[in-house]
């Protein structure tokens, strides 16, 4: 069964978030570089949804909206998904920003999912219904990348155990 | 998120970032930052006691980057853990701003 935490649409649930992503962390020992990673998508995919106009409404784990994160740990791996109600949006969509030739250049627009992308093994994304899905495959250390009990984010999310 | 700064040999100003460079931790000292950096032409970033850091930590950095390269200047990080290091160099930072693990590098980079 799939840890799961429902966050209203506003930056001040970050704390929340953090503190709940590192009670996963320690429960399951896991390395503090995925620890890290997984936190860092948490903060990057969730200042995104709540800067793209999701309305804050407040969530009591019934309320259809808000922001609902998923954290799974399976044998090789840990997902993590992160729904919200907001107008669909596809965050993979956003080109990277380019490598930045002079600091007078750099800027951090689209900084966010890129670094989602960087830390995470795989990101998928996915609308079912009135629901953006975001699915983030963080491997554990010793997980093999041909592994047959390693899923790809896009079957993970459709398990049951993630609600 | 907690900031010092400290004036080191040659123009060097040093601030030591301590804590996590998040949302919360970038908003907290995002003035001080750009104060400091705007005031600093040999801008080095002591980052060995920064534990987390984000987009918004690294808009933090890159302003005050700018701020320091408007007058001539340099800037450089000192010290980061692998896992920070690893955000600046997925971020493309580290090509513009450099990464030193010695002070003694970073100092002479400064000054040169």
């Amino acid at each position: 069964m799939a840890d799961q935490l429902s966050v209203r649409g506003t930056l001040r649930e970050l704390e929340q978030i953090g503190t709940w992503v590192d009670d996963f962390a320690q429960r399951w020992s896991l390395p503090a570089s995925t620890s890290f990673a997984i936190q860092l998508c948490c903060e990057e995919v969730f200042s995104n949804i709540v800067r793209h106009g999701l309305k804050e409404i407040a969530s009591d784990g019934t309320d259809e909206e808000g922001v609902t994160l998923f954290l799974d740990h399976g044998n090789r791996a840990v997902i993590l998904r992160i729904d919200d109600q907001a107008e669909a949006f596809d965050p993979l969509a956003i080109d990277s920003p380019q490598q930045p030739q002079s600091v007078a250049d750099a800027s951090v627009g689209g900084l966010g999912i890129h670094l989602v992308r960087k830390f995470a093994q795989d990101v998928s994304y996915e609308r079912r219904g009135q629901t953006n899905s975001l699915t983030m495959r963080f491997d554990l250390p010793d997980a093999s990348a041909s592994g047959s009990d390693s899923l790809a984010p896009s079957q993970y999310a459709k398990e049951p155990a993630l609600g | 998120m907690e900031m010092t700064t400290e004036n080191l040999a040659n123009d060097i100003t040093r601030i030591i970032l301590a804590g996590k460079m998040d949302l919360a931790g970038a908003q907290k000292i995002d003035l001080k930052f750009s104060v400091a950096s705007g005031n600093s032409k040999r801008l080095l970033v002591d980052l060995e006691q920064v534990s987390f850091l984000a987009s918004m930590g690294i808009r933090t950095l890159v302003i005050g980057s700018k701020a320091v390269q408007s007058k001539g200047g340099k800037m450089a990080f000192l010290k980061p853990s692998a896992d920070v290091a690893q955000v600046l160099t997925s971020a493309g930072i580290d090509s513009i701003i450099p990464i030193f693990q010695d002070l003694t590098a970073a100092s002479e980079y400064l000054t040169s």
